[in-house]
């Protein structure tokens, strides 16, 4: 699978979401914009961010954006934290299948660090928190092939 | 007491009602309903005709109301579908809450849709085979925390079929979201009731949070008193559209984003697929309800006639203060009951307890922020008035 961060990595998380349409129809209807921030870190030079739309049971859009780009694109949610902790939170996945419980989306989000859920609107903030499972079924693609 | 008529008298009743001599003299011909022209601006058909194409979520709401169009500002007291007609002698019912701002949400219509389409078993969507034995302390922790969660299921239940039943029928949309929501409750008792005992635990203490939170209640009752609303609330019948709009605020904006947070902390906190899922589904469900709430309040506030809308706002705020400084909602978060279970979890065993209760300070800041960021939202901003502390009082 593509190293991480790269638009190729987000890309074949969407392939894979689309090619499972029916895991994603049981969760139910997945609609959001999203951002995924990886903050510079030892492991990573400058910030890098991603955007995604998600629509009824699939991602349509998989961009990478400039930090000047990120409000332009309008999220509803961004998903944010250090490169290494990304990097953790993906190996956690490929090693187990899908995350454990101590790098859920929910579990490393809930006090702020090491990921950080935010948003300009809390209600936009909180579809995240209504589409849960489909958001950490679309990470845990990670772990296929 | 009437007395209850004879097989007889019956039977004469159903043989002389005049649609059923007309059939029994062979007179078929179809009534109002097949006869009038369904293009009519006088027929009853008021939707007939129009175009309408299904998308790839299939039959939505959404694409309903937006192909229609017809949501009415007010609603018709009639018990009849939006562009329906009604026979003459149709009953009118005053409805209390028949006023579209008084009833809408933004996002009620998208929110209904992912609520029909994220509905889940607690019977069979759960890997309760993948449920694994805790330590003791745990498990004990974990039973304690269910038995705060499962009652606090029935303030909901117990609340919001008396507003759904005041809501007039021309805004469906309404009702049925606030049944989706007592699904969705009635399940997580399911749920946590299920969990009590899947592991070899039970109930423990009841931590009397149903009674906490309906401190509310009298809150509310406190802030319509009649002599300081004269013109606005009769003297037996506080006004309705007001208990509406404070029961969005403390059960929906303020109640269930509190429990929405639990929520949160338990998946937080679950060591294993079971109770992970457990909690990732009810917390799904929890953050439609607050939304709802959010949403509901910011469409009466931006929707309300001024000088209603004034004095509302001084209702709600006066009614945020008041259960901010009772702790009616946030004082679940310092109910030793529910509190300390959690610490305990967070912890991971009794002798790491000073790290879990740091977990639990720094959530209750995270708590304190969400609730100001969705109060923003709404449009009744609390951020210089909240009085619940920032930092944990412990």
């Amino acid at each position: 699978m593509s190293d991480f961060p790269s638009v190729d990595f987000f890309r074949v998380l969407q392939r894979r979401m689309n090619d499972n349409s029916d895991k994603f129809r049981a969760l139910g209807f997945t609609d959001s914009r999203a951002v995924f921030a990886v903050r510079a870190d030892d492991e990573l030079e400058d910030d890098r961010y991603f955007g995604a739309v998600f629509e009824v049971y699939d991602c349509t859009e998989i961009c990478e954006l400039e930090a000047s780009e990120v409000e332009a694109y309008d999220p509803d949610w961004i998903l944010e934290a250090d490169c290494a902790d990304w990097r953790e939170m993906i190996a956690n996945i490929r090693a187990e299948g899908a995350a454990d419980s101590d790098h859920t989306l929910n579990r490393l989000s809930l006090l702020g660090h090491p990921f950080r859920i935010h948003g300009v609107d809390q209600t936009r903030v909180d579809v995240f928190h209504r589409q849960q499972l489909s958001y950490q079924e679309f990470f845990d693609q990670a772990a296929e092939g | 007491m009437a007395s209850i008529p004879t097989r007889r008298e019956a039977a004469e009743r159903y043989a002389n009602l005049p649609q059923v001599r007309r059939w029994r003299d062979g007179n078929y011909e179809p009534g109002a309903w097949f006869n009038s022209d369904p293009e009519s601006p006088e027929s009853p058909w008021g939707n007939w005709g129009r175009e309408f194409k299904p998308t790839r979520r299939g039959i939505t709401t959404v694409d309903l109301n937006r192909a229609f169009d017809d949501v009415p500002d007010q609603g018709a007291g009639l018990v009849v579908d939006r562009g329906g007609g009604a026979d003459a002698g149709a009953t009118r019912w005053e409805y209390p809450l028949n006023q579209r701002y008084e009833v809408w949400a933004y996002n009620l219509e998208s929110l209904l849709e992912e609520a029909i389409s994220r509905q889940w078993s607690a019977t069979s969507d759960l890997p309760w085979d993948k449920l694994e034995p805790l330590p003791d302390d745990q498990e004990r922790a974990m039973c304690q925390f269910l038995s705060f969660l499962h009652p606090v299921e029935f303030t909901p239940t117990d609340i919001l079929p008396h507003y759904m039943m005041r809501v007039d029928p021309s805004f469906p949309e309404v009702r049925q979201f606030m049944a989706t929501q007592c699904a969705d409750e009635s399940r997580h008792m399911e749920a946590f009731g299920k969990r009590m005992f899947a592991n070899g635990g039970g109930p423990g203490i009841e931590p009397t949070a149903e009674a906490l939170l309906s401190m509310s209640a009298d809150t509310l009752s406190s802030a319509l008193k009649p002599e300081d609303h004269p013109d606005v609330i009769g003297p037996t019948n506080p006004r309705a559209t007001w208990e509406f709009l404070g029961m969005s605020y403390s059960v929906q904006m303020m109640g269930e984003a509190v429990v929405l947070d639990f929520f949160r902390f338990g998946e937080f906190l679950g060591r294993n697929p079971c109770d992970k899922e457990m909690f990732r589904r009810v917390l799904q469900d929890e953050a439609r309800h607050v939304s709802f709430g959010t949403m509901r309040i910011k469409y009466y506030l931006d929707h309300a006639p001024a000088e209603e809308r004034e004095r509302a706002l001084e209702m709600l705020h006066y009614f945020a203060s008041v259960d901010e400084a009772t702790a009616s909602g946030f004082g679940l978060l310092i109910n030793p009951n529910v509190i300390e279970p959690f610490a305990l979890m967070a912890a991971g065993s009794t002798g790491e307890l000073d790290k879990g209760w740091d977990m639990v300070r720094e959530f209750w800041a995270g708590c304190v922020e969400e609730y100001l960021a969705r109060c923003d939202r709404a449009g009744f901003p609390r951020r210089d008035k909240c009085l619940i502390p920032r930092e944990a009082p412990f």
